[in-house]
This record gives C-alpha cells, structure tokens and sequence, in this order.
C-alpha cells in the first residue's frame, strides 16, 4: 500500500513535534485513513522497541575518573598567577635588599667624615666653608640612607 | 561531568568501540571546558553534544576515512519506502526483536541516520536540539528521522518464512537436450 500522508509528517505526529493546527489535521485523517493509522501504530511500536531495546552506554569509571581529574586541574593561566617566573624578583624583597645596604653604606660614611673632617682641619687643609658643606653632604646622605 | 554518560553514549555509537569512544569524549570535553565562557544558549546538554559530535567526526574523518559520513537527503529515498501496511508482520516482529536484533539494526545504520536514532530515541532531544547538534535544518532532521525509521523497520523484519518461500522442486537428471529448432515436442 501506498503511503497517504508524508512519513515526515507521521514520525513529527508521533514525536509530539507538531503544531497545534497540524496535530488536528493528522488526527483528522487518522480517523478515516486506515493505512495511515497502521503506519502510526507501526511507528509507536517501532520506537517503543527501540527505546526499551538499544543499548544505553554509560560513561566506564575510568573515563569519569579521568574526566573528573581534568576538571579538578587548575587552568593554565591560574597555574602561572601562583607560581611566577624565578626570573621576576618579588618587589617586597627588592626593597628589603635596598634597605639592607643602604643604611650600612650610609653609616659608613657618616663615620668617615666625622672621623677625616676634624684631622683634615687641623692639619689645615680644609677651609671651615668646606668643612661645613662636607658634614651637610654627610648628614644628607646618612638621612636618604635612614 | 553532569552529561557525561549523554557524551559517551553518542561517541560510543557513532565510533563503536569504548576505546575511541572515551578518547573522543576527553577531547570533546577539554574543548568544551576552554570555550565554555562563550556558551549563552540554553541548552548545555545540546552544546556539549553538538561538541562531541563535531569531535566524533573529526576522529573518524582522520582514522576512519572510507567511513562515509555525509549523505544526500533526496526526497525520493523517502518517497520510495514503503509504508508498514496491515497485513505485514512487522508490528509483531518489532515487539519480538530481541535487544541484539535491535543494537544491530542500529549500529548498521549509516552514521548519519544512527546520530538521528540515537539523539531523538536513546537521548530524547527535541527536534530543535538535533537540527542544533547536527547543524542541519529542521526539514532535514524530519526527512532523516523518517528514513531513519524506514531503515529499522526493514531491517527488523522477520526473514521470510520457508512456507513463504517459492518452492523449489529437484532438477531430473536426465533432461532431453535441445539440440535445435527450438519447437516444443
């Protein structure tokens, strides 16, 4: 027998894919069309038997452990936020160099001049200007330092 | 990892083998992982799916090349089908097919018509999803369904009974022989 309606039209009917004006016009027919109504029973049973006979594959525990571990894994770019290059020097500790010899540089000198200015002028070779301008330089330095 | 067993369940019939079927599917989720911030539709079951399906083709395009994967989706295959009539036994055959008749009806089915089957019968996407996943119109999906359906009912059929089957009566030994004139005794 040849088919009256279009098979699309069945397997959408079955489906429940139809609009509302095309699901009446199906049913319509069904009532008068008896090869059509025995195409639409063939249909439901055909599906039911392929709903409750295929096989449905569930995912092995291996691949959903492997899944699960891969989700669990921090993404690259947060990867690199928490562990930076050794190459980049941590500002803090940067700072925390330069205030180490710095004051040590700066003490040093500070000693140095108090200890040289007055043998220097009493051996007369530093005039009192220099000898005043050297202790400011010197105080200067030793607050940059500080 | 909430669709997961969705995800296997179509690499494993689209590849049938467990093996390439989890490769497929850690490939398609790494994808799915790195392009999930662009995702806004509302269906993430579907995204996914249409990612493993993309994966599974890729997969097959480079390690199973004499696969064919595309095919035409001519009206006049549908057209010529033939509707399941009242007298068949085809209703009675589908309720008796067994679960291996019917994994095997399916997993001969070309790929194209298999994804159909699955996706609409096995994971109850909607239309919409399936047209989404395999990136093919609406009409397609219906025309694909149908022959779909077509092909598993042809392949669930019960073999012709041998009361059906044309008699064939033994051949005497002993035949005259046309030796020429063609004429009848």
């Amino acid at each position: 027998m040849k088919p009256t309606l279009d098979p699309r039209q069945l397997n959408a009917f079955i489906d429940g894919e139809l609009d509302f004006k095309s699901r009446l016009d199906i049913e319509e027919n069904l009532r008068t069309d008896a090869v059509a109504q025995v195409g639409v029973d063939a249909l439901r049973q055909l599906r039911t038997a392929v709903r409750d006979g295929a096989d449905c594959h569930l995912a092995p525990e291996a691949l959903r452990q492997r899944m699960s571990g891969l989700a669990a894994a921090p993404r690259p770019s947060v990867a690199v936020a928490s562990s930076p290059p050794m190459t980049v020097r941590p500002a803090a500790t940067a700072l925390q160099r330069w205030l180490g010899w710095r004051p040590l540089l700066g003490s040093f000198g500070m000693v140095s001049v108090l200890a040289a200015g007055p043998a220097l002028g009493r051996c007369g070779l530093v005039r009192p200007a220099y000898r005043q301008a050297l202790v400011v330089s010197a105080a200067g330095l030793f607050a940059v330092s500080g | 990892m909430t669709h997961l067993d969705a995800s296997y369940n179509l690499a494993r019939w689209l590849t049938h083998n467990d093996h390439d079927a989890q490769d497929v599917v850690q490939e398609a989720l790494v994808r799915a992982m790195r392009y999930v911030g662009g995702f806004r539709g509302d269906s993430a079951r579907a995204w996914l799916l249409q990612i493993v399906r993309h994966t599974c083709y890729m997969w097959l395009k480079k390690n199973r090349p004499s696969e064919r994967l595309f095919l035409d989706d001519a009206d006049e295959a549908l057209q010529d089908m033939a509707a399941p009539s009242a007298d068949e036994p085809h209703a009675v055959a589908m309720r008796n097919a067994d679960r291996a008749q019917i994994n095997r009806a399916i997993a001969e089915l070309p790929i194209a018509f298999r994804e159909m089957l699955v996706l609409r019968e096995l994971e109850d996407l909607s239309y919409s999803d399936i047209a989404r996943i395999a990136d093919i119109p609406l009409g397609t999906v219906m025309s694909r369904l149908a022959r779909t359906r077509g092909l598993m009912r042809q392949a669930l059929a019960p073999a012709p009974s041998s009361a059906a089957r044309p008699v064939l009566r033994p051949v005497p030994s002993s035949i005259p022989r046309v030796t020429g004139g063609g004429g009848m005794p």
